[in-house]
């Protein structure tokens, strides 16, 4: 069987605290860091691997793109294969975005999909290739998007479930983006969470977004992982667990990034709600 | 598939310089991730090319920088792998052109940043060559450590990267003088640059490109005759230019 990452609170680790949580190795349940940032060698991946030693690790990429209508590009996918090679991953996640076309020419971004029958096939067959590149599944995580494919003939959810069914892959369930695309595109959030096949989540993020107002007096919550996570996505996050038990959460934070402590008492406050559903359960 | 135009749609709408309203996009939504494009691109480059960047003022770069990325799409998931045409712009750029040094400096910027990331890769043991009887040294081929480059620059690079260093800030520039560099990464993974004496930069990169030491050697030889290989070859092994000796094909 393979390891899962335990379900307890997390924190993405970034930059400005590589060397802080090395010198002080706070108590962590367990740490995710970004795929990319540690491509081939050097400083980056002895870092890496001395975090690794220390915390059960999760690898967080950005760039694959499996929801290209193109195949995933080989020069990544072998890049990200040798990171794994080199370094004990426990979890291994990827979005539910595009990022680029066949022409090889890429948005550096986490771009929405259509969510439709036939694009259903395409991506099962990108995250298969990806998964049997890498010789592990993976976790797929849902996405804040801003716009939406007109002919969706499915939610974002029973697209999930789709490709779980058809990979074998998990399921990486970000509340926060769920909240945000609730609120900019009306997201039905229980039609979304009853699609889930339970046992596929095998990781909760949780973040802060940024409200943008336009001069036509329209809003957009952007998930810019920049603030606290706000009470909405709390609150939600509360029945998340109520529903489908504890699962591995991680707090991310990416940008205007606070004192490692700020992290720290977010990654308690989740640890404290997931206390109350383990001591709840039989 | 309708699925692939309206991505391939999607992508024209964000990378393209000039914006024009899309029925298929809202504005808003669509503002949103042509901002999100730029920006990523252009902190990019602003982490990469940091020295550039004090060159010619935030502003002037920033300028500059948002023209690159008009002109230059993304070719990569991995963001890091973005800017390694900057060199070759800046010195086509009309309003950059005029200045000599800034192409190699950037050249110097995007060598260290590849440096950084590249892979590991073991130093060749001096033990390993000393076990080789010194007659067939000549013909003998190196894999070179992916971080080493050399860039036989006629600018003093090694004085204009010490002056934008925080310990050496400020020092001396002599503009007249060249300074060919070998750059490497050190065992903390840092990268080092070192200024090399006539006929080195020739013998090192004919090292690095894979020919025999004797080649090497002729090379460093034609472009200076005050060429050392003891003290050349010596160079190299200190600093883990070499990595292992590679099998005769």
């Amino acid at each position: 069987m393979t390891a899962t990452l335990p379900a307890c609170a997390g924190i993405g680790l970034r930059h400005p605290h590589y060397r802080q949580v090395l010198a002080q190795q706070p108590p962590l349940g367990w740490i995710e860091l970004h795929s990319e940032n540690f491509f081939d060698g050097g400083q980056p991946l002895a870092m890496l691997q001395q975090l690794a030693a220390r915390y059960p690790l999760s690898l967080h990429g950005v760039g694959l793109g499996l929801g290209a209508a193109a195949r995933p590009d080989a020069t990544h996918l072998a890049a990200l294969r040798r990171l794994l090679d080199a370094v004990p991953a426990v979890a291994v996640s990827e979005h539910l975005s595009f990022n680029h076309d066949a022409s090889q020419r890429f948005a550096n971004d986490l771009l929405p999909i259509p969510y439709t029958r036939a694009m259903l096939e395409v991506v099962a067959a990108n995250v298969a290739e990806a998964q049997d590149a890498l010789g592990r599944p993976l976790l797929i995580e849902n996405l804040s998007s801003y716009l939406a494919y007109p002919g969706n003939d499915m939610h974002e959810g029973e697209f999930l479930a789709g490709l779980v069914e058809r990979t074998g892959c998990g399921i990486l369930l970000d509340v926060n983006n769920l909240y945000v695309n609730q609120q900019n595109l009306g997201t039905d959030v229980d039609a979304f969470l009853a699609a889930l096949p339970p046992d596929a989540i095998g990781e909760i993020h949780l973040a802060g977004y940024t409200e943008r107002s336009f001069d036509d007096g329209s809003r957009l919550l952007v998930d810019t992982h920049s603030r606290p996570v706000y009470p909405a996505v709390w609150q939600l996050y509360r029945q998340i667990i109520a529903r489908f038990g504890v699962r591995p959460t991680l707090i991310e934070w990416d940008i205007d990034i606070p004192p490692l402590d700020t992290l720290l008492a977010e990654a308690a406050t989740a640890q404290a709600i997931l206390d109350q559903y383990t001591e709840a359960a039989p | 598939m309708n699925e692939t135009a309206w991505q391939h749609a999607l992508l024209d709408a964000i990378t393209t310089p000039q914006w024009q309203p899309d029925p298929r996009f809202d504005a808003a939504a669509l503002a949103v991730y042509r901002n999100n494009y730029r920006v990523g691109l252009m902190e990019m480059l602003a982490l990469v090319y940091p020295i550039c960047r004090q060159l010619l003022g935030d502003e002037f770069f920033d300028a500059l920088s948002r023209e690159y990325v008009k002109a230059t799409p993304s070719a990569s998931g991995n963001l890091h792998r973005y800017g390694e045409g900057f060199a070759g712009f800046v010195a086509a750029f009309e309003h950059t052109a005029h200045i000599g040094y800034l192409p190699d400096v950037a050249q110097l910027e995007w060598a260290l940043h590849r440096g950084y990331y590249a892979a590991d890769a073991t130093p060749l043991a001096i033990d390993t060559l000393a076990a080789i009887p010194q007659q067939q040294w000549g013909e003998l081929r190196f894999r070179c450590h992916p971080a080493c480059q050399v860039l036989d620059s006629a600018w003093p690079l090694a004085s204009i990267h010490a002056h934008h260093q925080p310990a050496t800030a400020g020092c001396a520039v002599d503009l007249h003088q060249a300074q060919p560099l070998l750059l490497w990464r050190d065992g903390d993974g840092i990268m080092q640059l070192q200024q090399l004496p006539p006929g080195q930069p020739a013998f090192c990169l004919a090292l690095l490109s894979g020919a025999t030491l004797d080649a090497a050697s002729a090379a460093g030889l034609a472009a200076s005759p005050a060429f050392d290989l003891q003290a050349a070859l010596l160079l190299v092994l200190q600093h883990g230019v070499l990595s292992a000796i590679k099998e005769p094909s």
